[in-house]
């Protein structure tokens, strides 16, 4: 998989566009998802993809084809997708994303309503962490990736991956128990 | 069943065996604490796993590539720029534009160290000429009755000589090298 990838970067070292629109068709998706997973718009998602795909190309000569392609591209991604964060101050409905991501609740409104303030808070609480704590949780919990690949994406330890991961899980879940009516039930 | 003891196995989730799980479920009953915790770890995973199973929307991907076409430089570029626009481990390091050289030019590792081994010779042969050049420089633009030293770092390939500048520079020494 990675010899094929490697070939097709080096078709798009000589200029060969139909090359690189096979990368992108292969990791477009993927791509896409997990700037997803920090700006919560699938508009503005695709955006920071398309950006990172840019990007990428123009940097693909500087690109070390000993390494994992996915890996850098994910990072360019992350990158951009925290840097659109920082940058943007604008508040986003999230109530269409919501409806959409649920769509199992949709016959239930009472529930998908629970549901959906869950998830919208479960956002706002990782938009509180710092960005490397969610970013490891993106990776972790939300992209499957593992602690190793995690490690050599951020350039440090897999134990210090461990610990953002513990640290974010920590905060998101005393997060919700702030607002959980269930919670107080139970204490 | 301690506290610390359930939530080491809470953490073990679904590879629980019975005994350990008729353990863990008495004492929820008992703590409150306990309880608490698990209730929101449980609320946590499963919220978790509906993000994680976000449905993407339909895309248009030729409208999608179009526009990354739109912006596509006729090659990609010697390295240089910055991929990333944020956050560590991604800007391209000053030696990107070096890797990119060598990917494209010198691909195979033993061309590249025989073009280095070469290239090193060629400064080597070159090198005590300099050297004199420099020396010859400093020689004749030196001005009158400046006490002043030069010296030219010695290598056992070259001899190292010395010669005394006229009288009316007191006491200086020059050296340069020359091929032994």
């Amino acid at each position: 998989m990675e010899g094929s990838i490697n070939e097709h970067i080096n078709r798009c070292l000589t200029g060969d566009q139909a090359a690189f629109r096979e990368v992108v068709n292969r990791y477009r998706s993927r791509m896409i998802r997990l700037a997803y997973r920090y700006v919560h718009d699938w508009e503005e998602a695709a955006d920071i993809s398309q950006d990172a795909f840019l990007r990428a190309y123009s940097a693909l000569a500087g690109f070390d084809q000993s390494k994992k392609f996915d890996a850098w591209l994910m990072r360019i991604v992350v990158n951009l997708s925290l840097d659109r964060l920082r940058h943007t101050a604008t508040v986003r409905t999230r109530q269409a994303d919501i409806h959409r991501m649920l769509p199992g609740r949709k016959e239930n409104p009472e529930l998908a309503a629970v549901g959906g303030e869950q998830l919208c808070r479960l956002h706002e609480l990782m938009d509180e962490l710092n960005e490397r704590q969610r970013t490891v949780f993106v990776l972790r919990e939300l992209e499957g990736l593992d602690y190793h690949a995690i490690a050599r994406l951020l350039g440090c330890s897999p134990a210090t991956v461990r610990v953002h991961l513990f640290t974010a899980k920590r905060r998101l879940r005393m997060g919700l128990a702030t607002v959980s009516p269930i919670e107080e039930g139970i204490g | 069943m301690k506290c610390r003891e359930f939530r080491r196995r809470m953490r073990h989730g679904t590879s629980l065996t019975d005994t350990y799980r008729a353990d863990m479920e008495e004492h929820l009953r008992t703590c409150d604490h306990c309880a608490a915790r698990f209730a929101s770890t449980w609320r946590l995973q499963e919220l978790i796993d509906e993000a994680r199973n976000v449905d993407m929307p339909e895309l248009d991907e030729n409208a999608y590539w179009r526009k990354i076409e739109s912006f596509l430089p006729p090659v990609p570029t010697m390295g240089g720029l910055t991929p990333g626009a944020a956050g560590e481990g991604l800007k391209v390091s000053p030696l990107a534009s070096l890797t990119a050289m060598r990917n494209l030019l010198l691909p195979d590792p033993v061309l590249g160290l025989s073009a280095a081994i070469l290239l090193l010779l060629i400064i080597v042969a070159t090198r005590p000429f300099i050297s004199e050049a420099r020396f010859t420089s400093v020689f004749e633009n030196l001005p009158e009755g400046e006490n002043a030293r030069l010296e030219l770092l010695y290598s056992p390939d070259f001899l190292l000589k010395s010669r005394q500048l006229p009288t009316d520079l007191p006491a200086t020494t020059f050296f340069w090298i020359e091929r032994k």
